[in-house]
């Protein structure tokens, strides 16, 4: 009697699935390549998701979506160009995007940024991991962030990275900004996008600084021109981590 | 006497004058309405707030989404 065709065929696919299975899942399990999605919320009440894709020494950080704020003034509005933090972590180098206005601006930062203060007997558990706290001062604000030393990856949400394992929640003292993860899951492997933008492209974070506050200043300047005289104060706030405008980004913003 | 009559009478004008323009002054301010328009970028979460005070609402929140808007759409060189 011959072979069933149908069944030979049925277990060459079983064979084959097999095959591959032996081959990829060790590379899964043994790999260093995470997936971690944030829940990112701001004071206006607007949240957004992003992602960090991770392998150890490389990572992109990027957006997933946003949802409105509850409160009928906050709208949200999109720019054009993509938004991005790319890591590498053995070349010491953190490239991210920033915007003036419409205009994106791509910084080139060191790793060196952020110098953490571990905490001890501070732990909590965040999707049934146990996390260790730590401190750091950046950029204006004061921030907590917890993570766990046994995921040996020493990166984070946005520009945050540097701790003897991987953040999963991260805010600031003042509870304006927090990351918080909700998911996540190992990969087996993603590709890596090699960071090669022209020199001309690339602000350091004090040529962005500058150029920034003028912006704002300039803006500031064009609204007192165009304001005509209604004998009324209006105010200008920008809502942003980093503390660029002391006087724009603090109180009820600048008076005009 | 007929300088010091009219001395002492544009001295009353002035002084209604002046109160009335005082009390209208008080008036504006109390009929004012203010208007908070925040407008947040979905990729970064950033966002810009602008307050502005008008004799209407719709007036306020006109002044304040208009310039929300320029702020957010501005190129910055």
């Amino acid at each position: 009697m011959g072979q069933d065709p149908y069944l030979f065929t049925n277990k060459m696919y079983i064979m084959k699935k097999l095959f591959f299975a032996l081959i990829f899942l060790p590379l899964i399990i043994n790999s260093q390549n995470f997936k971690i999605k944030y829940e990112y919320e701001v004071p206006n009440g607007a949240r957004i998701y992003y992602e960090l894709k991770t392998n150890g020494e490389y990572s992109e950080f990027s957006n997933l979506m946003a949802t409105e704020s509850d409160k009928q003034n906050v709208t949200l509005y999109s720019n054009d160009k993509k938004f991005f933090v790319l890591k590498d972590l053995k070349d010491n180098l953190l490239i991210s995007t920033d915007f003036l206005g419409r205009k994106r601006i791509i910084i080139k930062d060191s790793l060196n940024i952020l110098n953490w203060q571990l905490v001890n007997n501070s732990n909590k558990t965040i999707l049934g991991i146990e996390c260790e706290m730590a401190k750091a001062s950046f950029r204006g604000r004061n921030y907590i962030a917890y993570y766990n030393p046994n995921i040996k990856i020493q990166d984070g949400p946005w520009k945050f990275q540097g701790l003897p394992g991987l953040i999963l929640e991260i805010y600031s003292e003042d509870d304006e900004y927090r990351y918080q993860a909700i998911e996540i899951s190992k990969i087996p492997t993603f590709p890596v996008q090699k960071i090669n933008y022209p020199k001309d492209n690339l602000y350091s974070w004090s040529s962005f600084k500058q150029l920034y506050i003028n912006y704002v200043d300039n803006l500031i300047s064009y609204f007192k021109t165009e304001k005509k005289e209604t004998g009324f104060t209006d105010y200008y706030k920008i809502n942003k981590p980093e503390i660029i405008h002391e006087k724009a980004q603090t109180g009820n913003g600048i008076e005009y | 006497m007929k300088n010091v009559f009219f001395a002492l009478a544009f001295m009353l004008v002035g002084t209604f004058a002046f109160a009335n323009t005082e009390v209208t002054s008080e008036n504006d301010l109390l009929f004012s309405r203010c208007c908070e328009i925040t407008l947040v970028d979905i990729a970064t979460c950033d966002s810009v707030t602008v307050t502005a005070c008008r004799t209407t609402i719709t007036e306020a929140c006109d002044a304040a989404y208009t310039k929300a808007k320029a702020a957010v759409s501005t190129i910055g060189d």
